[in-house]
């Protein structure tokens, strides 16, 4: 059971949150410097691990699932939440004119759309946001990151009231206000289980709109500061429409509008995460759409393999080899660059696929050899197989990758593949070659000498674009990264890289992005 | 237990109730089953039991509730403090309550309808809102409002009904212009005192007050009864429709025995509604 912890009103730096409970009552300390330490979340590591019984080393590996590191776009999303659910606050304040007044019309609306026609509301406060980006970026682990910097609830005696600063649902497959009503009062009989809200409302006879509207009255109850909605493009439509209807407006959800409105109207803040067919649900409706942009909040990409000057580390470099400094095999087998681009090759900088990569190898490792070799590497990202597929066509992006991303439809979305045009000639609007061009002359602005590890062999003068990318035979990769000394680099710190490998064969990976996300150290 | 705001200020206990219904949007049925683990709901006979219950539901203390949202100080202003505590103790199984309908009735089992006052409803508006039933403007037979010395509004909410709406979102069914006579607004002063006396060394004190007082302004005879001149009085200047039996009210007959025993004035049905009829019949 989660214990709940009475307000202790601290008063807030900001005049005009002074007095308010709400707001005084919650996490004030969203400093960078603290967000960096809170996102910092390393196993429990000592070297003398790797001498441990294979049964004990698997187990060790399990922790790595959890490994994070603090990313600048994670901290921007952190402090832009916490700055929203403040502003929220305003007016909220437990039995106050502005609050009682909501709650009011909450009371009397007879149904949810009844309470959301009324688009006064809708059009003045600006309370939504989205997280959009390729699955397996990260999206969810931060934010439950972040929803675990707010206590669970927070009881205020002079009001009676249990606040719980932040939940996370997930919408649910089959979505209808129904079942997410049923998951919001999930969620909250979770941090709140004495009020028995599934039973109180679920076991209810009550239709589906009738149980989101009680599940509103809860958000109002409880004083919720940010509902996150995940995989807010399970929402996406009437599966019974077929795709090519989909294209003429047809059987779009009106849920995702349903909660915005109510959102706005409740002064409940709504984050929605998801892939980038969320813009595909919103895409009928520029009102949708509006809300979804801004607040800062960049589309989430894959870890960025370009080099910020001013640290000389890329997202991806630093990532990987932080996470290097965590291996569990009785034979180390120290970073290097070949191995960073094998990584790359393997995972296309998608954090998720880099720890299950780097997890799996061990664990294969360590009935093997007890060592991780480029080989093995190989073997083990062979096993993913069709998500392997789908990997090398985000790096390659040629004409029959796109044709191949096309079928799977969060990937479509993302690169904005027409669905129209699938089997036949694949038309990329976001990824074009002139494009490609413009990005490598941006990525050359940006950063005028090309790091080190980036560079190609400098025998190799002709094919000087930065490329990355496995090896097919990575032979080399795997002497190469023998040859490094054993403990040189410190450990779970970043190294600058000391040589650049050529890898022949490969095909080229060009940069579409620009500097953004690049990480800052702490 | 869901939580629920504390109740407002003077707010009956039902008022509360009925509040705490529309906020979470639970019919009194289920919020009562909810809290008291009845299976019945608010159909269900309990005990004093539910004071418990309700208190740990507004998160205040059990007494707080009982002195400041029913209208227990009035009710029991003359009786001998142990014979108080035991009338509400929860360990008194003998006295029944039948569900929500009673806790709003509480107030007035001989009305037909909710009364409130104007400018309490437009003050609270102002100030939070929201609008409540006020325990004040529930004692039986007294019709003005003690704060403001203003007669109460009928409003067309039935009392034994399980009508959600609070003052502000009800009609004035009887609507009563003028100044209450003088007698209604000194006995207003003293229902505010029984009401708000913090402490019964307090009433115990002014038992022997305000006799003297409304001696002194001839509602009393000397022997502690209203007099029979004085209610003639009372109700010459009071409006018809205080008087209307189709609204409720009903004149106490000259059969009717002005003084009766303690025990039968606190018989479980009207242990929290009768106080003005205990001032009125001068019962001290």
């Amino acid at each position: 059971m989660i214990k709940i912890k009475s307000a202790k009103y601290v008063p807030h730096p900001i005049n005009r949150f002074k007095g308010n409970p709400l707001v005084e009552a919650i996490e004030q300390s969203f400093s960078t410097e603290t967000l960096q330490e809170a996102f910092f979340k390393m196993p429990d590591y000592n070297p003398g691990q790797r001498n441990d019984p294979d049964h004990l080393r698997i187990i060790h590996i399990e922790e790595l699932v959890r490994f994070m590191m603090p990313l600048r776009r994670g901290i921007q999303l952190a402090q832009t939440i916490n700055a929203t659910m403040l502003e929220a606050y305003m007016g909220r304040e437990p039995n106050s004119l502005a609050n009682n007044k909501r709650v009011a019309d909450l009371c009397i609306a007879a149904s949810m759309s009844a309470y959301t026609k009324d688009s006064v509301y809708s059009n003045t406060s600006q309370f939504t946001s989205a997280v959009i980006g390729m699955p397996g970026v990260g999206k969810t682990f931060t934010l439950e990151a972040i929803g675990a910097l707010y206590e669970p609830i927070i009881y205020h005696r002079k009001y009676n009231k249990y606040q719980i600063p932040f939940i996370g649902i997930e919408m649910p497959e089959k979505s209808s206000m129904g079942t997410l009503a049923d998951a919001i009062f999930d969620e909250i009989d979770k941090r709140f289980p004495q009020g028995n809200y599934r039973k109180l409302y679920i076991e209810s006879r009550a239709n589906h709109e009738q149980k989101l509207l009680k599940a509103f009255h809860l958000l109002q109850v409880h004083s919720v500061g940010m509902l996150h909605v995940d995989e807010g493009q399970n929402n996406k439509y009437d599966p019974k429409v077929k795709p090519s209807d989909l294209l003429e407006g047809k059987g779009k959800s009106s849920l995702t509008k349903v909660l915005i409105t109510a959102s706005n109207r409740g002064r409940v803040p709504l984050l929605i995460s998801g892939t980038a067919e969320l813009r595909q649900v919103h895409g009928h409706r520029m009102s949708l759409l509006r809300r979804m942009t801004g607040k800062g909040i960049m589309p989430w990409k894959p870890l960025s393999p370009v080099v910020d000057p001013n640290t000389g580390f890329s997202e991806f470099n630093l990532f990987l080899q932080t996470l290097w400094g965590f291996q569990f095999t009785k034979h180390e087998l120290p970073y290097s660059p070949a191995l960073e681009k094998i990584f790359w090759g393997f995972t296309a900088g998608i954090p998720d696929f880099v720890v299950k990569l780097y997890t799996d190898v061990q664990r294969l490792a360590i009935y093997r050899e007890d060592r991780i070799t480029p080989a093995l590497l190989k073997e083990v990202a062979a096993s993913y197989g069709p998500a392997l597929k789908l990997i090398r066509a985000i790096i390659k992006r040629d004409e029959d990758s796109m044709r191949q991303m096309a079928d799977v439809d969060d990937l479509a979305a993302e690169f904005d593949i027409s669905a129209t045009l699938k089997g036949y000639t694949p038309h990329v609007t976001g990824l074009r070659p002139e494009d490609l061009a413009d990005a490598e002359q941006l990525v050359a602005q940006a950063c005028p000498s090309v790091p080190e590890h980036l560079q190609t062999d400098s025998g190799n003068d002709d094919d000087s674009r930065h490329v990355v990318g496995p090896a097919p035979d990575a032979q080399c990769e795997e002497e190469s990264a023998e040859e490094q000394p054993k403990g040189s680099p410190r450990r779970g710190r970043p190294r600058k890289p000391t040589e650049a490998v050529v890898i022949p064969g490969l095909p080229e990976i060009k940069f579409a992005s620009s500097t953004d996300g690049v990480f800052e150290r702490p | 237990m869901i939580a629920a705001l504390p109740p407002g200020h003077d707010e009956l206990l039902g008022s509360a109730v009925l509040r705490t219904c529309a906020t979470y949007r639970l019919t009194p049925e289920d919020l009562w089953r909810h809290v008291t683990s009845h299976p019945k709901g608010e159909k269900g006979i309990l005990t004093n039991q539910w004071f418990t219950e309700f208190s740990q539901l507004f998160g205040m203390r059990r007494a707080d509730l009982i002195k400041n949202h029913t209208l227990y100080p009035v009710s029991t202003a003359f009786v001998d403090a142990k014979r108080a505590s035991h009338l509400v103790s929860p360990s008194n199984n003998h006295y029944r309550h039948f569900g929500t309908q009673r806790l709003l009735a509480s107030a007035n089992s001989r009305g037909l309808y909710r009364l409130f006052c104007n400018q309490c409803v437009l003050n609270e508006m102002a100030r939070t809102g929201v609008s409540w039933w006020h325990r004040a403007h529930h004692v039986a037979l007294f019709p003005v409002c003690p704060f403001h010395n203003c007669f109460l509004q009928m409003s067309d909410a039935l009392l034994l009904g399980t009508d959600l709406r609070m003052p502000n979102q009800c009609h004035g069914r009887e609507i009563i212009f003028g100044t209450p006579p003088h007698i209604l607004r000194v006995m207003g002063t003293l229902i505010t005192a029984l009401l708000y006396s913090a402490k019964y060394d307090y009433l115990r004190r002014s038992r022997a007050s305000i006799p003297s007082q409304l001696e002194r302004q001839g509602v009393l005879s000397s022997w502690g009864v209203l007099n029979k001149r004085t209610f003639s009085l009372l109700r010459s200047q009071l409006p018809a429709q205080f008087w209307d039996e189709s609204n409720g009210f009903s004149e106490p007959t000259v059969d009717t025995p002005w003084v009766l025993r303690h025990e039968r004035q606190l018989a479980p049905k009207v242990l929290l509604l009768e106080s003005a009829r205990l001032i009125l019949r001068g019962h001290w």
